[in-house]
């Protein structure tokens, strides 16, 4: 088959999946908050409401799309954009079984990494652009959270990369199959603190609650996003799910062992390996999601605190610590 | 009250004190003497040094104002009053008492004063162009007259007046009284009580502080409130309240109704809890024409204010979890409003705006439905408010976000005029239904909770605790309620005697009080709303510099303002 074809299709199958996440996982949020919060969520449009997203995207698709006067235009339309595309992105190196991968890099992790980092840039041009004080705000708390995350959560995945010996994002699932202790399977995610730091640093990388910072509904009306509407809305919105879907499946690829089944060998697991992944990682964005609807949001200098006085030095310790009992382990049992 | 007398001679006032019946001292001083008499009564030992209110009634010659002192350590009040003439200026005490800050302008503005010395002596609730309406001489019958008058004047200037003004501020030196204009709240609010403090890391000289607008569109301002901020980076500079957009002008409406129709009015001021403005008024007019009231009647006075209050208080826990960003805990207080809201409909036959306390007693009996629904609503609130306690108040980022922020101490809440649960809070131990009891209150037993930290957390402890209490209230009045009347035999057109009283009960904002003056016609000749949430406005408008945004939100959420209320 011609190879441009090929990838045009990779391009399109990876377009289609974060689109209908989105979709899903907008119907998803608004069922889960709503049972946690005592209420039914949408119930009117198909059964259980479940064509409400449906709707909603319809109605921001044929929404009258205004520019503010003030705005800078050209950087107003581009900023979507730019959020958009890196998020879209990093969909190419996620491993949905040992042959499902659209391009499966040596060095997957660090791609993600690096596409994921242009968001805040994005997020930054849409707060400057719009010429909004609120957006204006949210836009910096953005670039502030980054730097507050993203060297934690580099840190917090190195041991992972450290045990897997690989940054290939098929290699570390692959290195996470079988069990150990007779029992366990063999996940990552018994390396607790790696995975805690991971978290954390993800929920803010995220922007989910409790660091919704640049949102913050109750203090900044809509934050970086208070001036657009229609579809322009629609992919800062959509790029927002995407990147919980992301994050949560980085969770899932890096922890827990991305598509396998414990203690069901890989071969057996081949033909399912997608959908197990897919569950796994919406069990990660029920997680989120739950936060999402009970815990209140910290103040900006206290994310910061955390960011850089806990999350750091702990990140930075922990890939010492985990350096060392690798080291010890193979000089005592060998190499893997 | 000698010892009243005895204070003013010392300080060379010329003052007559006197004892007015259903009201209590009132002491007379001249315009001019008003400065000096309001510090030798603060600082003598008698020590009223709490400003309860302050406001003007129009006698017909001249504008009397009102300052109305209470002293904790004694239990004891003292209304003195200033009579200036029509037009006259007004010198203004928020040096003395910074709980003056608002009720001046607000004074000034509705009775065509001028007020001098005040640090912000703009308009409060009105528009530029609106006449001094709350004066006998001017025969305004309803808001639309108001409204129109208005109109005339309106200046299209008055928003960019206000913000230039903010803006020559900002390019003084925080912190300096020296410029030219005086600074708009950072300095009045805070000289009294050394709250300002200069923002850290604020570079004056070459970083641009901006100014933002929030509200009154804004998802946190719990209505109409607007604050104008001066932020250096995501920290609060200077903070100014700008209210009135909810303004009708309710003590002036009240003129021209009868007693038993300006309760639909109050209902309207403080829409979440209606039952106490409606017993304020009920009492201070009860007071005049010396109606007693069943004791039956009483005890449900108590039933409906104590659930109101509750319905009041989720009101407020429901929000304050949304300003901090947990967005459960707004939908969590429902399931209990809901039922109250139901119970407060079954036996009122309203569900906000209830008109159900009148003179003498209230509109009707407790229904066997409601009776059996307000059981059941106990039960399940004993354990939704554990459940709501532990979900959001023990929850560890909201105590960091809400400890240590926001604090008044015992000197800056009673300065300010908190009441209620926020002077509560600071550790001042004052409760109307204990110390000053009304209705059936004296006949219950309950704990007043207090709190020493002051801080926003404290507030929310207060509150939480008296949710509690007035559960407890709840259970001992329906179970033991009187048999009787449900009111006393009122006249249907009420016409009290000549004369004057305040009345004051504890709802769940505060202190409400109802200052009513009475000519012996059937209608009143003024009424005076005093309402707690102004006051709270007024101090956590001065406690704005030097916090964060989310900081900001939090702390006026913590002071629970109802807008309707503050406007009026």
């Amino acid at each position: 088959m011609n190879p441009w074809l090929i990838a045009v299709l990779r391009f399109l199958a990876a377009l289609g999946l974060m689109l209908l996440n989105g979709v899903v996982m907008i119907y998803m949020l608004r069922k889960v908050l709503g049972r946690l919060h005592i209420r039914l969520g949408p119930m009117d449009n198909g059964p259980w409401g479940m064509f409400q997203t449906v709707f909603d995207v319809l109605k921001l698709l044929t929404k009258e799309d205004p520019t503010p006067r003030v705005a800078d235009k050209l950087l107003f339309f581009l900023a979507p954009v730019i959020v958009f595309v890196p998020s879209l992105m990093a969909y190419a190196v996620l491993p949905f079984s040992r042959t499902w991968v659209i391009v499966d890099l040596p060095y997957g992790l660090l791609f993600i990494f690096a596409v994921m980092s242009i968001i805040p840039l994005g997020i930054l041009a849409a707060g400057w652009a719009s010429n909004n004080k609120w957006s204006i705000i949210g836009a910096m708390r953005v670039v502030g959270s980054q730097v507050t995350y993203e060297v934690p959560m580099l840190l917090a995945a190195l041991p992972v990369v450290m045990m897997a010996q690989s940054l290939s994002l098929s290699d570390i699932v692959a290195a996470q199959s079988g069990t150990f202790l007779w029992i366990l399977p063999r996940w990552f995610a018994w390396n607790v603190p790696a995975l805690v730091l991971f978290f954390i640093a993800g929920l803010i990388e995220a922007g989910q609650t409790p660091f919704d910072l640049a949102e913050a509904e109750s203090e900044l009306v809509a934050g970086f996003s208070t001036e657009y509407a229609s579809m322009k809305f629609g992919l800062l919105f959509l790029a927002e799910f995407s990147n919980v879907f992301l994050f949560s499946a980085l969770m899932v690829t890096l922890f827990f062992g991305g598509w396998q089944i414990p203690w069901v060998s890989p071969e057996l697991t081949q033909p399912i390996a997608p959908v197990v992944f897919m569950l796994k990682i919406y069990l990660g964005i029920f997680f989120i999601m739950t936060i999402r609807g009970t815990l209140p949001r910290l103040r900006v200098d206290q994310m910061l605190a955390t960011g850089w006085k806990i999350l750091l030095p702990a990140a930075l310790a922990w890939v010492m610590v985990t350096g060392f009992i690798i080291k010890f382990g193979q000089m005592f049992v060998g190499p893997r | 009250m000698t010892a009243a007398k005895g204070v003013l001679q010392r300080a060379a006032v010329a003052a007559s004190v006197e004892t007015v019946e259903s009201l209590g001292a009132v002491c007379r001083v001249s315009a001019a003497d008003a400065r000096k008499a309001l510090v030798a009564l603060r600082d003598s030992d008698i020590s009223l040094g709490f400003l309860v209110d302050y406001f003007g009634i129009d006698t017909g010659e001249a504008v009397d104002i009102v300052y109305h002192l209470r002293s904790f350590a004694r239990d004891e009040e003292l209304f003195v009053k200033a009579a200036h003439d029509y037009g006259s200026v007004l010198t203004s005490v928020w040096d003395i008492f910074p709980a003056a800050l608002m009720p001046e302008r607000e004074t000034a503005e509705l009775f065509g004063l001028t007020l001098a010395g005040h640090p912000n002596p703009k308009r409060l609730l009105t528009t530029d162009g609106c006449p001094a309406y709350l004066l006998k001489s001017l025969e305004v019958r309803g808001a639309d007259e108001v409204r129109n008058r208005a109109a005339q004047h309106v200046d299209p200037t008055a928003l960019d007046r206000t913000v230039s003004s903010l803006a020559e501020s900002v390019a003084q030196e925080p912190g300096s009284a020296s410029g030219k204009t005086p600074l708009p709240v950072a300095e009045p609010g805070a000289a009294p009580l050394g709250l300002v403090r200069i923002p850290s890391g604020v570079d004056v000289e070459n970083s641009e502080h901006l100014i933002l607008n929030m509200g009154p569109q804004h998802p946190s301002t719990h209505g109409v409130l607007r604050l104008i901020l001066e932020l250096d980076g995501e920290e609060i500079v200077s903070g100014e309240a700008v209210i009135g957009y909810l303004h009708r002008g309710i003590e002036k409406l009240a003129e021209s109704r009868r007693y038993s129709a300006v309760a639909t009015l109050l209902d309207r001021a403080d829409y979440v809890s209606g039952i106490h403005s409606e017993l304020a008024f009920a009492l201070a007019t009860e007071k005049i024409a010396g109606i007693e009231v069943p004791r039956r009647a009483s005890y449900l006075r108590c039933l409906l204010g104590e659930l109101n209050r509750i319905a009041s208080h989720i009101t407020w826990y429901g929000p304050m979890g949304l300003d901090s960003g947990a967005m459960g805990q707004f939908l969590y207080t429902f399931r209990d409003r809901e039922a109250l809201l139901d119970i407060l409909e079954d036996i009122t036959g309203q569900r906000m705006m209830f008109n159900y306390v009148r003179p003498g007693g209230v509109l009707n009996d407790i229904t066997t439905t409601a009776e059996a629904k307000i059981r059941t609503f106990l039960d399940d609130f004993a354990i939704h408010v554990e459940e709501n306690a532990e979900l959001l108040m023990g929850n560890e980022i909201f105590q960091a976000r809400t400890q240590g922020v926001g604090v008044f101490d015992r000197k800056q809440a009673l300065g300010f005029g908190l009441t209620g649960a926020c002077l509560r809070g600071s550790g001042v131990d004052w409760d109307i239904r204990r110390d000053r009891p009304y209705a059936a209150y004296s006949e219950l037993e309950f704990d007043v909770p207090v709190a020493e930290q002051g801080d926003v957390y404290a507030r929310c402890q207060v509150r939480l605790e008296e949710m509690r209490q007035s559960a407890r209230m709840i259970r001992q009045c329906i179970d033991g309620l009187p048999e009787g009347e449900h009111t006393a035999k009122v006249a249907k057109v009420l016409r009290p005697p000549v004369g004057e009283s305040y009345a004051a009960v504890e709802s769940p904002r505060g202190e409400l009080g109802v200052h009513l003056v009475a000519d012996g016609t059937d209608l009143p000749y003024r009424m005076r709303y005093r309402p707690p949430a102004l006051y709270a406005l007024q101090a956590g408008e001065a406690l704005l510099p030097g916090l964060l945004i989310a900081d900001a939100v939090v702390l006026m959420g913590s002071m629970d303002l109802i807008l309707g209320e503050v406007d009026r």
